[in-house]
């Protein structure tokens, strides 16, 4: 072709418009803005709650219930503590077995889907069988049978959480890993003789880091709330340290006279909850993360 | 080409070793604490007033003295062949102490399994027509809001909305175990409204997003300028395509209407196997858990099955493709 | 008098940034009864968005800025909506780009064309069915009872495009639009649909606006031709004219990108040279799906007995259609798939099974370039790593002299050292198609397969392309298999042929010898689809354009 007329078609007429910062785009949606602001509230709670609250979570200052004061803003429960202060450390227990439960999870289900996914064969079929049968128990009779054998102390709701949420993570990554490993460079790694080991961590799992990311906060929301059903159903968290599902729970008795002891709990779960979902769907959509959501949005 | 028959025998024999896996599970979860359920059943303070021989009797008419693959052989043939045994405490037959309640939250939970899809297909379907309109914005943010609120929150704002300020339901209604249907679903309106609320919202996010999709697709698109009316391309043409990842989302949902339906008749006190369940874990009754468990997890199997054969009902193409994995 | 006018029509839309955009800007075209237009341009040039326009229909998110349409007496942007969905699939009918997916694909086939006929005409019942019936025979589709109850993955690609022609066909249109109907489509069934194509319009007397970036299908249907660019409209005129003596410089580009089989032959290999590759009898089979209660199906083998033989500097051009077995050949050969019968030689060595099983070495003296560029990189890595890890692998050295190694390679190829900061979605499809030959090279092959490493490329990047696989041809001596499904991208490359039809080689030799005087009937076939003559003898072009400048 002459030379003048291949200048004439030599720039790189498809390469990508410097895209405005993800972040940056996420953070013009109000609902995603919302969101974030809602997270960081309830983490920096969760973590200064005993050091700002007026009072301490066990210490008794009345004889019974009595409604708000001056110095008690949420007034007191049935024990004569002050409510507020349970309140702000609701949700601390909860959160953190959340988080330490979720994070093992993602983890094992993570490297579990990408082993089953890349190396098939009966490794595939076993972990998949496995992950059928967990995923067959609805979640709670799960929970609640592993309480059975494990006990209600928080290492033994991290785990519970973590056992649980596993197989979520596993089919999700597996289907994507599924998605990944039939791409071209893939195959160009197999050519160079790569050992499979490498191929898994240095060339799927970088493609994963979105789809795990946005797991991990999803899962983390169910598993919050998961967590706090449990308390209401006065199978998990138990007094007295204070939890926002155990709370609803004793306020339901007293609704019909002080309806704000059930409201506030309620508001203060949910808040967190919708904080989260809220965020990883503005984030998520900005990044460009379809998730394959088994459980959670997409 | 795989015949439709095969597929399904691949799925039910691969149903059936998860059932059987299930059950691994369950007995290992209930059943390798130290001690035994014996043990685990009779509060401490009582124990003191056995002696060795009663309890060895004990655990023998329990068979729980057999080694743990034995055991194991003997519970899972009875659950496969429903005969879930005899309750620790009071010795009668498990299914005569839980079918009462079990039929109550069956009838609860089909009504909420029959309605919350169609609510979400026709929220869906409306939300997709406009999309980014305030119709979208409003169902959308709506579901966003119901599905991150825990559902003892959302069930007790309904009684304090609908029970209380409002006066209409009956708040908590003490009704017997077995009573009459009628009764049961009178009673079911607040707590399967509640189910409804939190379990539409999933469903109507997948439903929207394939029914986008189905829109924007290129069949829809020649259909479309083909003249044929609107109607048509959003039912005949392209609901049905959009219906196949909503279907998964609904047998998912079938399986966590089992965990909430715990929680909703916690707090509304409805007489349903959720609080059978319960009482069943505060006094260790092993063999009702394991009972419920297994039948929860036959229900969650077969919705499953169920599901994968309306897709290949929906999508022809899928049956090629069916071995090709 | 025009019978379908355009008068300076202008479609916008949105881009990410939220700026708006114009996909056709002040379009202005007419066309007699009868005539047929064709619109050529690349991806981008907006002609899809201009052919969907003519039926008063764009895209969501686009709208129609300025401008007037007119089909006959009717102002078509005027018609309210009523109208306008009678007016789509009756007065005017489009003809969609891929038949498989613009088929709904839980509908069968001939319920698709009834619900059409009961939309544009009062048949009803037994006469609607026979409509269809006798639509279906009209436009070639064998056995249309049978073939109306199928659902359209279970019809062949000429056979669904047969299909949704007769779709357009049902309101007896006066204009049809055709999108790119027949890119999906192997060069020997595209023949048999374009006289299907011209075989209606003449019966119709209908008005046809053609859509493609196939200039030579252009060449061969329409009288009349507008070229685009970015949404503009560079060129327009009869078709001969601007196909042979284009005046805009965008249209010279883009008529010289085509590749001609009647192209001079690629500067030849030293004679002599040795033998770097040798398969005798390779043969492969997929292995079937095992069933539950039947044995296995039968599935014909994907290559039967193929015996090649490259020297040293030589490129061997595999053409075929699809179907044809020359991915699996470049596949087995690479070492992507095991389980070949047959023996694979390179140099003296045998080369047994599939990568994973062969030493480092071996590995590293075969290389493969893939197809779809954007999946052959990791979108993970940057180009410096995907450069530099095969020049450690195979090489052993350090760091900092692989990324020095990298960017000469770059280089090259005509690439600037920044690139390699780039990740692959910053690049063009050319340059990314560049880093994969990079990658290549970069292991200092003995042989380099190129598997249609252009067929997803724009005709004018596909020219860069090329040459510069010819410009690494010369300077390297490379040896190399380059397959296509394309026999003028094949001419300009090979120095060998070898034509495969159903996993068998029918036919092999030397370049000038295949194309100027092929044996086998199949090798006549494929050249006559490519060229409309029966053989592609060397042609002097100058000479051939003096002639016509002569006439005009």
């Amino acid at each position: 072709m002459p030379a003048d007329l291949s200048a004439l078609l030599s720039a790189p007429s498809g390469s990508e418009p410097p895209a405005a910062r993800p972040l940056a785009r996420a953070l013009r949606s109000p609902l995603t803005v919302i969101g974030l602001a809602l997270v960081g509230f309830h983490l920096f709670l969760a973590v200064f709650a005993p050091i700002i609250a007026p009072y301490t979570i066990s210490g008794i200052h009345t004889t019974g219930l009595t409604p708000p004061t001056a110095e008690h803003w949420l007034g007191t429960d049935q024990i004569g503590r002050d409510y507020l202060s349970r309140l702000m450390s609701g949700g601390r227990v909860a959160l953190l077995v959340a988080l330490i439960g979720v994070s093992a999870a993602v983890l094992t289900g993570a490297a579990l889907g990408l082993l089953a996914a890349y190396r098939g064969g009966w490794l595939d079929d076993a972990i998949m069988r496995l992950t059928d049968a967990l995923m067959a128990v609805p979640e709670l009779l799960l929970i609640a049978i592993l309480v059975l054998t494990f006990g209600k102390e928080i290492w033994s709701l991290a785990i519970i959480v973590a056992i649980v949420y596993t197989p979520g993570v596993v089919r999700v990554v597996r289907a994507k890993t599924l998605t990944v490993a039939a791409l071209d460079f893939v195959r160009a790694a197999e050519l160079r003789g790569e050992r499979p080991a490498r191929i898994m961590a240095r060339e799927i799992a970088p493609n994963l880091l979105g789809l795990i990311s946005v797991e991990f906060a999803i899962r983390c929301s169910s598993a919050i709330l998961k967590i706090s059903a449990l308390s209401f159903l006065g199978l998990g968290i138990s007094q007295p340290t204070p939890d926002w599902g155990l709370m609803v729970q004793e306020a339901m008795s007293v609704v019909f006279t002080d309806p704000w002891f059930l409201v506030a709990p309620a508001i203060a779960l949910s808040s967190l909850i919708i904080g989260i979902n809220f965020a990883v769907d503005g984030l998520a959509r900005a990044y460009g993360v379809t998730g394959a959501g088994s459980e959670g949005l997409a | 080409m795989v015949t439709i028959l095969e597929m399904i025998l691949r799925r039910l024999a691969l149903s059936g070793l998860i059932l059987l896996l299930v059950s691994a599970v369950v007995f290992l979860g209930t059943e390798i604490l130290p001690g035994d359920a014996l043990d685990a059943s009779i509060p401490a303070d009582e124990l003191m007033y056995y002696t060795e021989e009663d309890l060895a009797r004990m655990r023998a008419e329990l068979g729980l003295d057999k080694p743990v693959l034995e055991r194991f052989v003997t519970v899972f043939g009875n659950l496969v062949t429903f005969d879930f045994g005899v309750t620790l405490l009071t010795r009668e037959p498990v299914i005569d102490s839980i079918h009462h309640s079990m039929l109550n939250s069956m009838l609860m939970a089909s009504v909420a399994l029959i309605v919350t899809p169609m609510v979400a297909v026709v929220l869906g379907v409306a939300a997709a027509l406009r999309p980014g309109g305030r119709l979208d914005a409003a169902v959308s943010g709506a579901t966003l809001f119901s599905y991150s609120m825990p559902d003892f929150v959302v069930g007790n704002l309904f009684i304090m909305v609908f029970a209380i300020w409002l006066g209409l339901a009956p708040a908590v209604l003490m009704i017997s175990e077995s009573a009459p249907a009628g009764q049961v679903l009178a009673v079911s309106v607040l707590p399967v409204m509640a189910l409804v609320v939190s379990g539409v919202a999933y469903q109507f996010r997948l439903l929207r997003s394939g029914m986008l999709e189905a829109l924007d697709s290129d069949f829809v698109e020649r259909a479309r300028l083909a003249g044929l009316p609107e109607w048509r391309l959003v039912v005949v043409h392209a609901l049905p395509i959009a219906l196949i990842p909503m279907l998964n989302g609904t047998a998912q949902f079938v399986a966590s209407i089992i965990s909430n339906v715990v929680v909703i008749e916690a707090v509304f006190r409805f007489p349903g196997i959720g609080l059978e369940l319960i009482r069943a874990i505060a006094q260790r009754e092993v063999p009702t858990v394991q009972a419920i468990t297994f039948m929860a997890a036959f229900a969650v199997i077969l919705s499953n099955l169920l599901a994968d054969i309306a897709v290949l009902a929906l999508d022809p193409r899928v049956r090629r493709r069916a071995d090709a994995r | 008098m025009s019978h379908l006018r355009v008068e300076n029509l202008s479609i916008a839309y949105r881009d990410d940034s939220g700026k708006e955009a114009f996909a056709v800007a002040e379009a202005n075209l007419a066309v007699a009864r009868g005539e047929s237009l064709g619109i050529v341009g690349e991806s981008g040039s907006g002609k899809s968005t201009l052919a969907r326009s003519l039926l008063g229909y764009v895209r969501p998110g686009a709208r129609i800025s300025q401008g007037r349409i007119r089909l006959g007496e009717r102002d078509v942007l005027g018609l309210s909506a009523a109208e306008l969905r009678s007016f789509r699939g009756g007065r005017a009918a489009m003809v969609p780009q891929n038949p498989l997916s613009s088929l709904t694909p839980h509908l069968r086939v001939g319920d698709q064309l009834a619900e059409l006929v009961r939309a544009h005409t009062p048949l009803r019942g037994e006469v609607a069915r026979k409509r269809v019936h006798d639509l279906m025979e009209r436009t070639g589709l064998p056995d249309p009872d049978a073939l109306a109850r199928r659902y359209p993955h279970e019809l062949s690609g000429g056979q669904r495009q047969r299909a949704v022609i007769a779709a357009a066909l049902i309101g007896t249109p006066e204009l049809i639009v055709l999108d790119e109907p027949t890119t999906a489509l192997d060069k020997t069934v595209e023949a048999r649909v374009l006289a299907l194509i011209e075989e209606i319009r003449a019966d119709l007397g209908a008005t046809l606006v053609y859509v493609s970036h196939d200039l030579n299908v252009i060449r061969r249907v329409c009288s009349r031709v507008i070229v685009m660019r970015n949404g503009r409209i560079v060129e327009a005129g009869r078709a001969e004219t601007v196909l042979r003596a284009p005046q805009s410089s965008y249209a010279r580009a883009l008529v010289a990108a085509i590749p001609r089989i009647d192209v001079p032959a690629p500067p030849s290999a030293a004679t002599g040279a040795p033998v770097v590759l040798r398969t005798s009898g390779l043969s492969f089979a997929y292995p079937a799906p095992r069933r539950l209660f039947a044995a296995p199906p039968k599935t014909a083998p994907a290559l039967d007995a193929i015996d090649l033989e490259i020297r040293r500097g030589e490129t061997l051009g595999v053409v075929g259609e699809s179907g044809s077995g020359k991915s699996t050949l470049a596949a087995l050969i690479a070492g992507a798939l095991a389980g070949h019968r047959g023996r694979i030689q390179l140099g003296d060595r045998v080369v047994n099974g599939p990568a994973a099983q062969r030493t480092p070495d071996l590995r590293r003296r075969i290389q493969l370039v893939f197809q779809d560029p954007l999946s052959a990189l990791n979108p993970t890595q940057t180009v410096a790593e995907i450069l530099s890890r095969p020049l450690r692998l195979y090489h052993g050295i350090g760091l900092a002299e692989a990324r020095d190694q990298a960017a000469a390679l770059l280089a090259e190829m005509g690439m600037d050292a920044e690139m390699l900061a780039r990740r692959p979605r910053q690049l063009s499809g050319g340059q990314q198609q560049r880093v994969g030959l990079a990658r290549a090279l970069a292991a200092r092959p003995d042989l380099m397969i190129c598997d249609e490493v252009t067929s997803a490329l724009d005709v004018t990047i596909q020219a860069q392309v090329l040459d510069l696989f010819l410009r690494l041809q010369s300077e390297h001596g490379l040896t190399s298999i380059f397959i296509s499904h394309d026999l003028a991208v094949i001419a300009r490359v090979s120095h060998q042929i070898a034509v495969l039809e159903g996993g068998r080689l029918r036919e092999i030799g030397p370049r000038d010898r295949i194309l100027g005087a092929p044996q086998h009937p199949y090798t006549q076939k494929l050249i006559l689809a490519a060229t409309g003559k029966r053989s592609a003898e060397p042609v002097d072009i100058d000479a051939e354009v003096k002639q016509l400048s002569l006439t005009l």
